[in-house]
């Protein structure tokens, strides 16, 4: 048996085990990333009661800072920074986790830039519903002066 | 005399693959508790200020639950990913020991 030929059983034989590895760590990580996707929902469940306009605007630049600290961080990950200290399966496992979590973290992002819209809409109707509570009361006085002007005085 | 098979080098290097499941733990997974951790206080502080009942202890439980789920969720990431370089650690090992040895 030659040298090229040995290395060459040799080489077969880890590659189908680091196969093995790849296969086992992608399956696990997308079990748990894949899980708790579905476990990130609405974080207004309980609507908006007992805050006022600019407390929602309060809670939408609380919710901002926290998006964009967190989009400036997921793409400061780069596993490719490590190309010069490790190669080749190690390299590409690397690589695999920084996506996956990558990946994981944007969609909460995600889900946080959809809550903002929760917040405008929020807001949209507390103007709204400040307008027609102003109109009512608005008609309310014209209908008091008018019953007012109705009366009689004898 | 130096022996050169092209393609057939394995080179691996044990202290490079700690340092990268390091920088995966620094980054990735402490990083990202930090980031999670000092927003959720900061917003709690600020619900706290400007709302008041029961939709606000919805929100603030909702949120925490969100945050502590991606934070236990990272830490598992990192188990298993740490796993997976022990394990390719040891598989490139074995081959390296096996194929390349000193002369006689």
């Amino acid at each position: 048996m030659s040298i090229r030929s040995d290395f060459g059983n040799y080489a077969s034989g880890v590659g189908s085990t680091l196969e093995e590895i790849f296969s086992g760590a992608a399956s696990t990580l997308s079990s748990i990333f894949n899980v708790s996707g579905t476990l990130i929902g609405n974080i207004f469940s309980g609507g908006f009661t007992g805050i006022s306009e600019d407390g929602l605007d309060e809670l939408k630049s609380g919710i901002e800072k926290l998006i964009t600290e967190l989009e400036s961080h997921i793409k400061s990950f780069n596993g490719s920074q490590l190309e010069r200290a490790i190669k080749g399966p190690m390299l590409q496992a690397t690589n695999s986790y920084f996506d996956a979590v990558k990946e994981y973290l944007s969609k909460y992002v995600a889900g946080l830039k959809a809550s903002i819209k929760d917040i405008e809409m929020a807001k949209a109707n507390f103007s709204q519903g400040a307008q027609a509570a102003a109109s009512d009361i608005t008609k309310d006085i014209e209908d008091v002066r008018a019953a007012a002007q109705n009366i009689d005085l004898g | 005399m130096a022996l050169n098979l092209e393609g057939s080098s394995i080179g691996f290097d044990e202290n490079a693959a700690s340092a990268a499941v390091e920088l995966a733990k620094g980054h990735l997974v402490d990083g990202t508790r930090g980031i999670l951790t000092a927003n959720e206080l900061l917003l709690r502080g600020r619900v706290d200020n400007v709302w008041v009942g029961n939709s606000a202890e919805v929100f603030k439980k909702n949120f925490s639950t969100d945050i502590d789920t991606i934070k236990k969720n990272l830490e598992k990431s990192f188990e298993i990913y740490s796993k997976e370089m022990v394990a390719i650690s040891k598989a490139m090992g074995e081959i390296d020991g096996t194929a390349v040895a000193a002369r006689n």
